[in-house]
């Protein structure tokens, strides 16, 4: 009996050793193309970081400035389901190593509502060590918000789920790797696809391009939504941000991406008020920012899908935001 | 609670430590461990039903218990006949109760008579199936006096709810099983090291083949009539893995479970897609039924003895039993009968017992001949199973003849190459086996070295590669 239970708990433990060995330095092998993006911004800011302008934002931002356009200095450091959570850890790297002047700070409206890219990818990605991620959960989280999700009205025991599954996923003992780990089984080439990403957003300083299409009339996510529903943990990230940016005498700007004529026609009043009602509370708390929260649109010929401009929209965007920082400067 | 399910993983070693740990000096206290078990992993599904296992149980055991003192002829068949009438009753209720009803009103409908009456809304109980055979055989033994009725309780009740098989099988005899509850179980670590291997391979081919396969065959048998011939032969061929893997998966895992508590069961599937004909498949498809059937419904109406007549019905009505067993759906009739038909011609020629040995018995490859016969064997089983598939005798009819166009040498739709590697493994392990008990039984000599590597790469694929969990099939039988 003794020796029958060692050897199962000696296979269970050897499996595990290996599959978490796997889990944590194969991630190449076995991730979604949102990977090496992520990747390539941890490597940079953890790295000797040269550039005293940058991007923080989520996959809008991502698709739609062109470092190139705006300058050597520029790097964009936006991560695809990135939130002012991911901003705010992003910043705190590198004002401890780097003297930063400018931030482009750029969330869309439905990245202050939850972060549902959390778990499956910052998480998944080790975006955040233990420690950052305790902070969020024990700290940031103030009100203990279930803040991966839309909907709020979840039970403490639900809270507590999503922090396990928290911790689960930084271990690798989740068995949300499954997934990634089937698909890769019937994609071998995965490795080759996200190096290509990889050096190619290396080289672009962090910009890549999702949507290839050269219209899209597709529905962003804010086009369906009622309501603008704020977590506080985004508030407070914010606000962190915009705090430290104050301390290191850094330079902000706050800027909207545009949407597509469709999503921005469908858009509903109160979802619109609910979104500057809050902007406008924060733009009197910081004077010293250059706030340019309102939401508008572009012709649907400059999206490549539903919410991320093409390579024409994004070049006429950084074009644009090129001219407001030169009068800024001015 | 479903073998593949997290559930199960951490009910299985709870009951393992408890039963050889806390239970292991007392035999009735062990007992009554599996009891409780059984009825915590029955009622994971629905408790209500626990109410049936608990009465047929208590409705057997005396029945038993009565006919032990009982030497009247007429008494006696009184006795039996209570024990079938309980048994059959709950389940031509529960199974079949909507079946006849419907019939009932579509023949009257055909004579012009309107009869209005509503199906009722019954929720067939798991496994209803498996354990009324099993407690039926426990008391036709003891008529039949090949069987001692057993005047411990607790020890019957854990024969009837044996949670390894309690839902699916395999059906076992009182006279193989319940005397095992009647010694001490000592901790085999040979046995408890090959159960632990059977179950791994009764998870892959339940989580990485039948899982996987379900998803290509319930996408080509809900459209059909929009796929190519060649489409539709890969959608049988995909069945036939699915039933399998689902089914003889689910036995090795409750054969396996079995022997870490010191159990034997039977064998319930001997790799039969390997046989050469009918009746060797029927020797190894689903052991346990078909024996059961051929024991206590084919034997006493005759069997082989008798004029050609009599063997003609007694085939037609073994089969279209056993289809009916397995659903209310004509559709099972139907491959009953058809299994008939196969079985026939073997049968009234004397040749049923032709192959009694494993294929290519001594040889790593089978020869043409033998290549030949198992194809044919397998082309007839798998029409079978498109007919047991189906929703309707019309959609199986309209399949069959869909495989059966100028589309059947076409480029198939559907290219199952994500589990083509899987099924390839899958095979070949079955087929070099093949003359063992299960597909992973090992021999002493093979090097830790060759083992453990095996064992890992199996667990692996069935962490990694599980298709969207499925109840397994048999669970609705």
């Amino acid at each position: 009996m003794k020796k029958f239970i060692t050897k199962i708990s000696l296979f269970t433990t050897v499996w595990l050793g290996l599959i978490i060995i796997f889990l944590v330095y194969g991630k190449m092998l076995y991730c979604h193309k949102e990977y090496p993006m992520w990747k390539s911004k941890i490597e940079i800011m953890d790295s000797e970081f040269k550039y005293d302008s940058v991007i923080l934002g989520d996959s809008r931002s991502l698709a739609g400035i062109i470092p190139d356009i705006l300058g050597d200095s520029f790097y964009n450091l936006s991560v695809g389901g990135g939130t002012p959570i991911e901003g705010l850890f992003a910043l705190k790297r590198l004002v401890s190593q780097q003297k930063i002047k400018l931030l482009i700070i750029s969330y869309s409206p439905f990245h202050f509502e939850f972060s549902g890219a959390f778990f499956e990818r910052a998480l998944a990605f080790d975006y955040f060590d233990t420690k950052q991620l305790n902070e969020i959960f024990f700290s940031l989280n103030k009100d203990k918000e279930i803040f991966w999700d839309k909907e709020s009205q979840k039970s403490k025991f639900v809270l507590y789920l999503g922090m396990l599954k928290g911790y689960l996923i930084k271990f690798k003992l989740h068995p949300l790797f499954r997934s990634n780990i089937k698909k890769l089984l019937f994609n071998p080439t995965r490795i080759e696809e996200n190096n290509i990403i990889y050096n190619e957003i290396s080289k672009t300083r962090g910009y890549h391009s999702f949507g290839t299409r050269r219209f899209s009339d597709g529905l962003n996510f804010e086009a369906n939504y009622y309501e603008f529903k704020i977590k506080k943990i985004m508030i407070l990230s914010l606000y962190k941000i915009l705090d430290i940016a104050e301390n290191n005498n850094i330079s902000v700007i706050f800027n909207s991406m545009p949407m597509n004529v469709s999503s921005f026609n469908n858009l509903k009043p109160r979802y619109v008020n609910g979104y500057n009602t809050f902007f406008e509370k924060i733009e009197k708390k910081y004077p010293t920012v250059t706030f340019d929260y309102q939401l508008y649109p572009y012709d649907n010929s400059f999206f490549g899908d539903n919410s991320h401009l093409n390579i024409k929209g994004a070049s006429r965007y950084s074009r644009e935001l090129s001219k407001k920082l030169q009068i800024l400067n001015k | 609670m479903v073998f593949s399910s997290i559930d199960f993983a951490v009910f299985l070693p709870i009951v393992f430590i408890l039963y050889w740990f806390i239970c292991h000096k007392n035999l009735k206290i062990q007992n009554l461990l599996i009891v409780i078990a059984s009825y915590i992993f029955y009622g994971w599904w629905d408790w209500r039903f626990l109410s049936l296992i608990l009465f047929s149980t208590v409705v057997d055991y005396s029945v038993g218990l009565k006919l032990l003192n009982e030497e009247n002829t007429g008494k006696r068949k009184i006795l039996l006949l209570i024990s079938i009438v309980v048994n059959l009753g709950f389940l031509c209720f529960f199974k079949y109760y909507n079946f006849f009803l419907d019939n009932f009103i579509d023949a009257f409908s055909l004579f012009g008579s309107e009869i209005k009456s509503n199906s009722l809304n019954i929720i067939l109980p798991v496994g209803i199936s498996f354990y009324t055979f099993q407690t039926l055989s426990y008391t036709i033994d003891i008529y039949k006096r090949k069987l001692e009725p057993t005047k411990d309780f607790i020890a019957f009740s854990a024969f009837v709810s044996f949670f390894p098989q309690l839902v699916a099988g395999p059906i076992e005899r009182a006279t193989n099983l319940l005397p095992q509850f009647y010694k001490k179980r000592t901790f085999d670590y040979d046995k408890a090291v090959d159960g632990m291997r059977q179950i791994l391979w009764g998870l892959f081919k339940k989580v990485v083949i039948a899982d996987n396969c379900s998803e290509y065959v319930n996408m080509i048998f809900s459209n059909s009539s929009d796929y190519s011939g060649s489409t539709l032969v890969l959608g049988a061929l995909f069945f036939a893995l699915q039933i399998y893997g689902d089914f003889s998966g689910y036995s090795d895992i409750a054969i396996g479970t079995s022997r870490l508590f010191g159990f034997n069961l039977m064998q319930n599937f001997a790799f039969p897609y390997f046989s050469r004909d009918i009746a060797e498949f029927w020797r190894r498809w689903h052991i346990s039924l078909s024996t059961w059937f051929r024991d206590y419904l084919y034997i006493p109406l005759g069997g082989s003895r008798g004029g050609t007549w009599m063997k003609v019905r007694n085939i037609f009505i073994i089969f279209i039993v056993s289809g009916f067993w397995h659903g209310a759906n004509w559709t099972f009739i139907a491959w009953g009968a058809l299994n008939a038909i196969y079985f026939l011609p073997i049968m009234l020629l004397g040749k049923n017992r032709v192959n009694t040995n494993t294929v290519a018995e001594g040889r790593w490859f089978p020869s043409l001949r033998e290549t030949l016969q198992m194809g044919t064997t397998f082309f007839f089983t798998l029409i079978a199973w498109v007919v047991f598939r189906s929703e309707t005798v019309g959609q199986a009819a309209s399949y069959i003849s869909g495989i059966f166009s100028v589309s059947l040498f076409s480029i198939p739709d559907i290219l199952p190459t994500k589990i083509f590697l899987p099924i390839l493994l899958f095979i070949l392990v079955e087929w070099f086996q093949r003359n063992k008990k299960h597909a992973l039984e090992l021999n002493d000599t093979i090097l830790v070295y060759v083992k453990y590597p095996i064992y890992l790469t199996l667990w692996t694929l069935i962490f990694f590669l599980s298709g969207n969990q499925q109840e397994f099939i048999y669970f609705q039988f």
